[in-house]
């Protein structure tokens, strides 16, 4: 039965093997870890060959593998074996983390025992008498012992040690291997989930733009599975709404690997309707050159319904508001006129009764010029009313009419300087006119002042709206905003991407600069 | 903007008018000088301008237009006014009726409905007048009156 010494090649062909199994999801480990039982004991011809497996929840050393034992029963003794951590040649050599030989396992004194006696026994029992018992290593931890035992008393030599501390160490590499395959397998699964739960597709693309992944969610999206969108372009799913703002989207992220974007465009369901997406694009780059892109695609059809909603939500409450707006200015403007009107008539009555002819002439002169304001005002409102006067009459005409109106309510002389040639942008215009309006209310409000000027005119990037009074000014600094209105000024200036500055200090005047840019800056007449 | 007393030779009851509109302020005045009841010393329009004219002319009596959309603010004001004239009459003059009981609370002496004729606004300034003879003449004594409605 003895076999000698092993051959180089007989060593060198498991070692392949277990070098092969380590590739990844092609490993058989109970199969490579019965092969080394299965070698060490036809290689080295011994009585039995034992890989014990240790337990990482317990700490006891297991049989698992077994080679060469002609009994039944010592086979059944060995593998019911559970040995406690440093019990028995096996608690031995995981404590040393060394190969460990002896000739007479018995009579070993370095083995544990409180019981000589008994163990010299059991070892006679199961017929163990010589020994090599090698560790298996991982890079953590020790995995386990391996284990050759003979019934007759043995001297290994160094080749048939150094074997069995080969298939060791090739037995643990296959374990260490086969874990990190499962963490892996555990880990790739777990990213899968993650990928299949979440509703936003993800995606990735070749430099071409053909998809090499699409996660699951692509169907409920467009209509077509992951294999049927595999290997086709972006063109295969893109709208032909907008087909150019994807295909410059994606050219620049395989421009500037690394960076990420977001957009918003359209793709053709499966059915042929544009389903409005949100696509987070991340271009990836391989050894220095661009290698594709990846990214996910979130579905905006209940976005963009609320946003609608929200949109005309937002309309409404403007109309609302401008309409509490108006009330207020009729019941500062109209109404004082006809109570200052009543009064009137109350002192000309009185003149009148005493016989006052110049008096009542005089009072009756404030009445005209009550009721003539009266209607000034009521103009004013009425265009207040049709937001298409602002259109068909610029902005120049509004701001005059409005500035008349604040002057004959509040007797502050205000003056308008408007030096423009032409019409603004619709949208430029009414922004600016309401920025007039709320910075002309605040000066009646707050300022005390006896100037004001609104000043309209064209500069070399686009047009400027200044308002100016030499009232009591303030600390741009400590005022709460919101309570001028200059949050509102900002906010409506920031959509038309203009700037609003303010310069005031206290007992100075406040000045309110908004400037506008524009592509095609107006004339100015002068 | 100080005006100087009208066609009367004896000085009645100097009046300040207070309000946010230019065109109030001067038929109230001409309101109440055309009916000989006040002689108005100024009229103002922001806080501190009325607090300047209060502090430097005294007046008899103060009318405030609270008809502004920050009145209650100006309420503020109204107990400022209350603590600076001790012996003046305020009153508050509103369309809104709602403004009447804090006006009275913040310590005006009247309220004054806008919506009324120009004859019922008359007779409702004139109604204080009586009370501003009485305390110039025992200022200490209207001190006690108001003390003792207050405790009860």
């Amino acid at each position: 039965m003895t076999k000698g010494v092993p051959t180089l090649a007989d060593l060198a062909g498991w070692c392949v093997e277990v070098d092969q199994a380590c590739v990844p999801a092609i490993i058989d480990l109970p199969m490579l870890l019965q092969r080394a039982v299965d070698e060490a004991a036809r290689l080295l011809g011994v009585d039995a060959a034992v890989i014990y497996l240790l337990d990482r929840d317990s700490g006891r050393a297991c049989w698992s593998y077994d080679a060469g034992i002609p009994d039944e029963w010592v086979r059944a003794a060995v593998r019911e074996t559970e040995l406690e951590p440093g019990q028995g040649l096996v608690g031995l050599t995981l404590l040393r983390r060394e190969v460990v030989t002896t000739e007479d396992y018995g009579a070993d004194a370095r083995v544990w025992s409180d019981d000589r006696a008994r163990q010299q026994e059991t070892a006679t029992l199961l017929g163990i008498r010589s020994a090599i018992s090698a560790p298996l290593v991982g890079a953590r931890e020790a995995l386990g012992v391996l284990c050759v035992f003979t019934r007759q008393t043995r001297a290994f030599s160094d080749a048939e040690v150094a074997l069995v501390r080969a298939l060791a160490d090739h037995a643990a590499l296959a374990i260490e291997n086969s874990r990190l395959n499962e963490e892996l397998l555990a880990s790739e699964a777990r990213y899968r989930a993650l990928l299949e739960r979440t509703p936003d597709a993800v995606w990735a693309a070749d430099s071409d733009g053909t998809f090499t992944f699409v996660s699951d969610a692509a169907e409920t999206l467009v209509g077509w599975t992951p294999e049927e969108l595999l290997g086709h372009n972006w063109d295969f799913v893109n709208h032909e709404s907008t087909i150019d703002e994807v295909h410059r989207r994606l050219a620049w992220s395989m421009a500037n690997p690394t960076e990420s974007q977001i957009f918003r465009c359209n793709l053709r369901h499966r059915d042929g309707h544009p389903v409005p997406v949100e696509i987070n694009a991340t271009g990836i780059a391989r050894e220095g050159h661009v290698d594709g892109a990846i990214g996910s695609v979130r579905d905006m059809t209940e976005r963009q319904k609320l946003e609608g909603e929200l949109q005309a939500q937002a309309s409404e409450l403007a109309a609302s508001q401008e309409r509490v707006m108006l009330a207020q200015e009729l019941h500062d403007s109209v109404t004082q006129a006809l109570f200052s009107m009543t009064l009137t008539i109350g002192s000309a009555e009185i003149l009148l009764g005493r016989g006052d002819a110049a008096g009542t002439a005089q009072k009756l002169g404030e009445l005209r010029d009550l009721g003539h304001d009266a209607l000034a005002e009521m103009r004013a409102l009425i265009f207040e009313l049709q937001p298409e006067s602002l259109v068909r009459q610029g902005l120049v005409a509004a701001l005059r009419r409005h500035v008349e109106a604040v002057r004959g309510r509040t007797g502050i002389p205000v003056r308008l300087e408007a030096d423009l040639a032409g019409r603004l942008p619709r949208q430029v215009e009414e922004c600016l006119y309401r920025i007039a309006q709320e910075a002309l209310h605040n000066v009646v409000k707050h300022a005390s002042a006896s100037l004001a000027v609104v000043r309209v005119e064209p500069i070399a990037s686009g047009v400027r709206l200044v308002i100016e009074d030499d009232g009591i000014g303030f600390d741009p600094a400590a005022v709460h905003g919101e309570h001028l209105g200059l949050v509102g000024m900002g906010v409506r200036a920031g959509r038309l991407g203009a700037q609003v500055t303010i310069d005031s200090r206290p007992g100075e005047g406040t000045r309110i600069a908004v400037t506008v840019p524009l592509e095609e800056p107006p004339g100015g007449m002068t | 903007m100080v005006t100087t007393p009208s066609h009367d030779a004896e000085p009645g009851p100097r009046c300040l008018i207070v309000g946010p509109d230019v065109r109030v302020r001067r038929s109230l005045a001409g309101l109440l000088e055309t009916s000989g009841l006040l002689d108005v010393i100024g009229t103002a329009s922001g806080v501190i301008e009325t607090l300047d004219l209060a502090s430097s002319h005294r007046p008899d009596v103060i009318l405030l237009d609270l008809d502004r959309p920050d009145a209650d603010a100006w309420l503020d004001l109204v107990a400022t006014l209350r603590d600076l004239c001790p012996r003046c009459a305020i009153a508050v003059l509103s369309t809104a009726s709602t403004l009447r009981s804090s006006a009275l609370a913040f310590g005006a002496d009247a309220f004054v409905a806008k919506t009324e004729p120009a004859a019922a606004i008359r007779d409702a300034v004139a109604a204080l007048l009586p009370g501003v003879a009485a305390r110039s003449v025992e200022p200490e004594a209207h001190h006690l009156a108001v003390r003792k409605e207050i405790e009860s």
